[in-house]
């Protein structure tokens, strides 16, 4: 997709799933890192097409603004029935990316310095971290990583005859996740089904079945997660007790030398975060031809169903649970999307002249119903539901909906295959917006002209194709909350266990849709019969009407208001070359894409920068913008950290230091290279991706290289390197003292990073089996593989992975895997 | 075939009509602003959601008046969630956190206030009296609020007669461009809201909302801290009025006093119910340290039930405080050794409400603060064997002889009232403010001892960092307070 669009709503692409508008992103309330399109099959994915400019996203409107992602499903041939049955086997492990931590006798002396550095006597010293620690030294990474296994298993069958075609698939997949406690397992189904009652008359079922099931360890940030944990537990504690033999709980005084005190070891597994999501998402569509291969009726209904259950369980002998004498909490999801679309068809050819035209109607509403249930005091850890609870402790839910009207139309014209037009216009409607301004219109012209097919080309034979095309269109965004256009007033609070109402929510009834006006030129090129295909793209996407959140001033009651003042550009360039080098038995085929994309903030409320904590949204620059103080390393003299002034000197009062722009999270290009090498049934093919120029700040990083801020934790490996130690130490890191060394780890330049990368994303290695050995066999096709993923990464950042960072900050998100794959495919 | 056609043609029909009204959806958990305030019933529920607002976490639910217990000498850091770390040391910048939601959370309320305030007027039905009693509660909690924010973010009235700047006093629910009042006028209004609300306010509503008796307990406490000659004479009168029918509670009940809530000295404490319970942000528990009910009930003699504690441990007594409690002074129990964490912690705040660790009722205004007002008035007024008196009764109920004339003449008298305050109120957010408002210096004694990060040893009163810095994000959002940030903070 073209860059970030949006600063406040959404800025996700639209997704379409056989023709109907699906949900996507994460429906759950409690569970980190969901999404509900991972309920689909990817073996059950006939294409995916992604769209991106005006003209193309132009059926799609209303919300097309941040792209379109069209799915389409695998749908049966006539003839022989054909069944495919696929195994697939992976072991995945973490990556090699930086997770080193101190060593045991490492942090014992380093936290003796810390203690030393603040004033603390030697007594102090050897009673808090008395030299036998170093002694024990055990390995809490080990224990929150592990080898996770993933089974896959599919079967399908595609077939049928003149007048009903089928698809039918069925699946199971199966993966442990890296980290203890973290599995995912899929059971899906679909089928897909067409008929031609009639040479006018056709309908047709797309249905798709599924049922996911994930269960998650406490999120990365909490003390008792096995990723925190295991990169921070102290290495001179292990999980055991050695007094007892028994595993530590962690609020014993004994493990009273970890911060976290709490075991994880012990404690991940007796607190379990279950996610399961039944999703049904189907449509059964029509299609009458009313003048015969001219003018058709299409008509489409579709159900987008999700049901939730969240069930996340504290025991009452873990630390989370001891006061609360455990929890169990419950929600209940259900979301609904009802779509209909009724559209129009025309096409005719006049000679040369060849037209098609679209109109229609089409109607969505979503409707979202939660409850939850929290009851506490449990008796043990064997009975779990609510029923086992001695105290019902909260009850709660709520009810949410939007909806959206379109009408809709687009004509396309050409001539003799060599001059394209299409035009569209279309009017939306949304439930999210002010009744002033609710309705909106959106259009597109787009033009291309295939210079190729023209005559005076006939000089030129090795262009094969040669196209130059472009485009301008209005497109809509309204990834906004469902009612922020009211003023509201919230019933949602309670005072000594008696309702009290709130104001929620100022009135904004002016509030409207965000708008993108984009525009694009490119060029398409076909060589030597199509062996070298070169696509060049130029785009600007301006979007306009931003919905911001202006900051308002506190004695409102409130801090800020929705409007539509902002403005954002993204341009760029997309180059993509195919290439086919070797052609017959050996085959070699490249690919190689890259795009540049400069993304510029153009208006803000008043013009005023957004500012967080790390960074912030200012005229002139990037949206998300770093900007923070910028460290420059420990005073040589003292120790203590400084940040740069405005003058070009140092402070050591973090308060005094002013903060700068330093760099945006947007990569400035990224891209992929794929290479498919094919000999005589083998296959092998590699795939890289590369991002070059984004910075990430490692939030990570301020817990595990932080001077004794969190004295108690163990730290990075890097932590003792480059540091000051004494008087004249020219060095990177403040002396590290119990309590930190005045604010040295809170948000600066020192742990912003560059987080440029190269990952050889994907190797697979294939066989298949030639037909002559085939031929008496019942099977049509064999092919065995194996696959590796993220098995080299070439990275200068410093934190345990690149890739995890979500808008340039990385904190303790759980990271990919190294993955190994072995599978079958037969067909029959 | 037709049927085909002709039931699609129905059906898109029926989905084209009434396309408007597909529009039209209204939330099914809120009300628009004009049908939440419409009625008396509705009034007086918006009232508990002004108490819902003071509960939030950054402002009496914890951060407000630990913010300034960490300013003060009665505590040091020990092991540390980083939590206060910046208010212990005196490090806080514009974009700090926590006073930043204070500063938010306080507005919140004051305009929950304002909104009941000004639509009452309109509401006709409930009888006089109760329509009254909901004006005034809504009142004090716009004074109490305003109060709160002077007191953090202006330098005390006593530095300057109080021609500083303060905060923007708010009457009206708006997206305003406010500027700062001066600290003179804050007073002003605060005192005017609080003296309706007193008039206003007649019906028993129990200690967990606002009451005339709140209103005259927190009149005595603002008239204190302005400090005037006239205003000593206002603290003695409104704490007599406050003080009818009240007593204190006695030395036998006193520490199982402050194990459930609804005290029988307080005028006004914030109700937690069970179902607030926040776990780690349990107010109490960024004192408490983690400790089991086992190691608890082993080690420490306190008349509550003994509950595991998950707290952070992060504020502990000073050696300077402990040192001031006699042995047999009861409120000495409050500080326990702890093994394992081989340290001091304090107990005042561990648990008051359904056994649940941490989870308090703060005591907003309670009868010995008021008394102890009393005495230091009439200390300020010459009025010495009142003052005397007063603090004898303090000092009698916490097990200490009485400080008679020739133990300690009347010249050192306002210093043993001020020292018997600190005990008594420890840990409740007033000994910052004490020292400030009196023209006194924050002398950490223990300073060196525990390790803090910046090593704030001494704050002398007048010192820019007593006044926070007014929120970066207020000064950029409002153009009324260009200019206007507090001294020492960058402009």
């Amino acid at each position: 997709m073209r860059g970030v669009g949006s600063i406040t709503a959404g800025s996700q692409p639209l997704y379409v799933i056989d023709g109907v508008i699906v949900n996507s992103g994460d429906l759950s309330r409690g569970t980190p890192t969901t999404d509900v399109l991972a309920n689909i099959n990817p073996s059950d994915i006939e294409s995916v097409n992604i769209l991106k400019d005006a003209a193309a996203t132009a059926l799609y409107g209303a919300r097309a603004a941040n792209g379109v992602i069209v799915i389409t499903t695998k749908r049966g041939t006539s003839g022989k029935t054909k069944f495919t049955l696929g195994a697939q086997y992976g072991v995945t492990k973490r990556t090699n990316q930086n997770f080193d931590v101190l060593s045991s006798p490492q942090l014992v002396a380093y936290d003796r310095q810390l203690l030393a550095n603040a004033g603390y006597s030697e007594a102090v010293l050897d009673a808090q971290r008395p030299l036998s620690l170093a002694d024990t030294d055990f390995n809490w990474l080990d224990a929150g990583f592990r080898t996770g296994k993933t089974n896959n298993y599919e079967l399908s069958a595609a077939g049928g005859n003149e007048k009903t075609r089928f698809f039918l698939s069925g699946g199971y997949f199966d993966q442990e996740g890296i980290l203890i406690n973290s599995d995912f397992k899929r059971y899906s189904g679909r089928i897909n089904v067409d008929h031609f009652a009639t040479d006018r008359l056709s309908f047709g079922v797309n249905l798709n079945l599924s049922y996911t099931d994930q269960l998650s360890a406490s999120p990365g940030n909490q003390f008792n997660s096995p990723l925190l944990g295991g990169l921070s537990m102290v290495p001179f504690l292990t999980p055991v007790n050695p007094d007892t033999d028994e595993l530590w709980v962690g609020s014993e005084p004994g493990f009273s030398r970890s911060f976290t005190r709490n075991n994880f070891v012990r404690n991940t597994p007796l607190n379990p975060r279950d996610y399961n999501n039944l999703r049904t998402l189907g449509n059964v569509n029509a299609r009458y031809e009313i003048l015969k291969d001219m003018l058709a009726f299409r008509a489409k209904f579709g159900l987008d169903y999700n049901n939730i259950g969240e069930f996340s369980y504290t025991d009452p002998t873990t630390p989370d649970g001891l006061a609360s004498k455990g929890r169990a909490l419950y929600i209940s999801t259900d979301d609904y999307t009802l779509t209909s679309q009724l559209l129009l068809d025309f096409n005719r050819s006049f000679g040369d002249h060849n037209v098609s035209a679209i109109g229609g109607y089409e109607y969505q509403n979503n409707r979202y119903e939660t409850i939850n249930a929290t009851g506490t005091g449990f008796a043990d850890g064997y009975l779990k539901t609510l029923q086992s609870a001695a105290v019902p402790e909260s009850i709660s839910g709520f009810n949410t909906e939007y909806s959206f009207v379109s009408y809709l139309s687009q004509v396309s014209y050409d001539f003799d295959r060599k001059y394209y037009l299409t035009g569209s216009i279309r009017r939306d409607g949304s439930s999210r917006f002010g009744a002033n301004n609710r309705w909106a219109n959106f259009w597109s012209v787009g033009g291309s002209w295939v210079f190729s097919n023209e005559a005076f080309m006939d000089a030129a034979p090795w262009l094969s194709l040669g196209k130059i095309r472009g485009s301008y269109g209005t497109a809509g965004n309204a990834s906004i909350g469902n009612f922020e256009a009211l003023g509201l007033y919230s019933f949602a609070g309670a005072y000594n266990g008696t309702p009290g109402s709130t104001p929620s929510q100022l009135a904004n009834p002016d509030l409207t849709w965000e708008e993108n006006v984009s525009y694009n030129v490119g060029v398409d090129l076909g060589l030597i019969k199509n062996r070298v295909n070169f696509t060049a793209e130029w785009y600007n996407r301006d979007s306009e009407q931003l919905l911001l959140n202006a900051p308002i001033s506190s004695t409102s009651g409130f801090t800020s208001i929705s409007r539509n003042v902002g403005a954002v550009r993204n341009r760029g360039w997309e180059f993509v070359l195919n290439t086919v080098n070797f052609q017959g038995d050996f085959t070699w085929t490249t690919d190689f894409n890259i795009s540049f994309n400069k993304n510029e903030v153009l208006a803000l409320n008043n013009d005023q920068a957004i500012t967080g904590t790390l960074q912030r949204t200012a005229v002139g620059s990037p949206i998300n913008t770093f900007y923070l103080r910028d460290y420059a390393g420990a005073d040589p003299e003292t120790g203590a950290p400084r940040w740069r002034t405005e003058e070009g000197g140092f402070t050591s009062t973090y308060a005094q230091a002013p903060r700068f722009e330093m760099g945006s999270p947007n990569p400035d290009y990224f891209g992929g290279l794929t290479n498919n090498l094919s000999y005589k049934g083998v296959g092998l093919s590699f795939f890289f991706y590369f991002s070059q120029g984004g910075k990430i700040y490692d939030d990570t990083g301020r817990i595990l290289d932080a001077d004794g801020t969190y004295y108690g934790l163990n730290q990075y490996a890097r932590t003792i390197e480059d540091r000051w130690e004494q008087p004249g130490d020219i060095a990177w890191r403040p002396q590290a003292r119990y309590g930190g060394n005045r604010n040295a780890s809170s948000a600066s330049s020192r742990y912003l990073q560059d987080g440029s990368y190269v990952r050889l994303r994907n190797v697979t290695l294939s066989y298949t089996l030639p037909q002559s050995l085939l031929s008496n066999s019942a099977f049509s096709n064999v092919r065995i593989y194996a696959q590796g993923q993220n098995l080299w990464t070439k990275t200068n950042y410093e934190g345990f992975d690149p890739e995890m960072a979500v808008n340039g900050v990385e904190f303790f998100r759980y990271p990919v895997g190294r993955v190994a794959t072995f599978g079958l495919e037969i067909g029959f | 075939m037709k049927k085909i056609i002709l039931s699609a043609a129905v059906l898109g029909t029926v989905f084209l009509a009434g396309c408007t009204d597909k529009l039209e959806l209204e939330p099914e958990q809120s009300l628009s602003n004009e049908q939440a305030l419409n009625s008396f019933a509705k009034a007086q529920t918006a009232i508990y959601g002004s108490y819902d607002g003071f509960q939030a976490l950054a402002y009496y639910g914890r951060d407000f008046p630990v913010m300034a217990d960490a300013n003060s000498d009665d505590i040091v850091i020990g092991q540390n969630s980083g939590r206060f770390l910046r208010d212990n040391d005196f490090q806080y910048s514009a974009e700090y956190a926590t006073s930043t939601g204070f500063w938010n959370a306080a507005y919140a309320v004051i305009g929950r206030a304002n909104n009941v305030i000004n639509a009452m007027p309109n509401i006709t039905d409930g009888s006089e009296e109760q329509r009254n009693q909901v004006l005034g509660e809504a009142l004090f909690i716009r004074a109490l609020a305003h109060f709160d924010l002077v007191r953090r973010f202006a330098q005390p009235y006593s530095l300057d007669n109080g021609a500083g700047l303060g905060v923007p006093y708010i009457t009206v629910t708006e997206i305003g461009e406010p500027s700062r009042n001066t600290v003179a006028e804050v007073y002003n209004l605060v005192i005017a809201d609080l003296e309706r609300a007193e008039t206003l306010m007649t019906q028993d509503v129990g200690k967990f909302r606002a009451n005339k008796k709140a209103a005259q307990a927190l009149l005595s406490r603002v008239h204190l801290y302005r400090g005037t000659a006239a205003d000593n004479q206002k603290v003695v009168d409104w704490a007599n009025a406050a003080e009818t029918g009240m007593s204190l509670v006695s030395n036998a009940d006193y520490l199982a006093d402050w194990f459930s809530d609804g005290s029988a000295e307080s005028f006004f404490e914030l109700k937690f119910v069970a179902d607030e319970n926040r776990g780690a942000d349990n107010y109490g528990y960024i004192y408490l340290p983690t400790v089991t009910t086992d190691v608890f009930a082993a080690n420490i003699d306190l008349p509550t039930t003994m509950v595991n504690s998950n707290g952070y441990g992060d504020l502990r007594p000073s050696n300077e405080l402990i040192g001031l409690l006699d042995e047999n002074d009861i409120r000495r129990n409050f500080i326990q050794f702890v093994p394992g964490w081989d340290d001091d912690f304090q107990f005042k705040f561990l648990n008051q409400v359904a056994d649940i660790a941490g989870l308090i009722s703060p005591r907003i205004l309670r009868l010995s603060e008021v008394v102890l007002n009393r005495a230091e008035a009439n200390a300020k007024l010459g009025n010495f064997i009142q003052a005397r008196a007063d603090l004898n009764r303090i000092r009698t109920r916490a097990g200490l002889p009485e400080l008679t004339l020739e133990l300690v003449g009347n010249d050192n008298l306002l210093m043993e009232i001020l020292e018997e305050r600190r005990r008594e109120l420890m840990f409740e957010g007033h000994r910052f403010y004490d020292l400030m408002r009196n023209g006194m210096d924050l002398i950490r004694e223990d300073c060196g001892a525990i390790a803090t990060s910046g090593g704030a040893c001494r704050i002398n009163s007048g010192d820019t960092r007593v006044a926070y810095p007014i929120p970066q994000r207020e000064i950029d959002a409002n153009p009324g307070m260009a200019g206007q940030q507090n001294p020492g903070y960058g402009g």
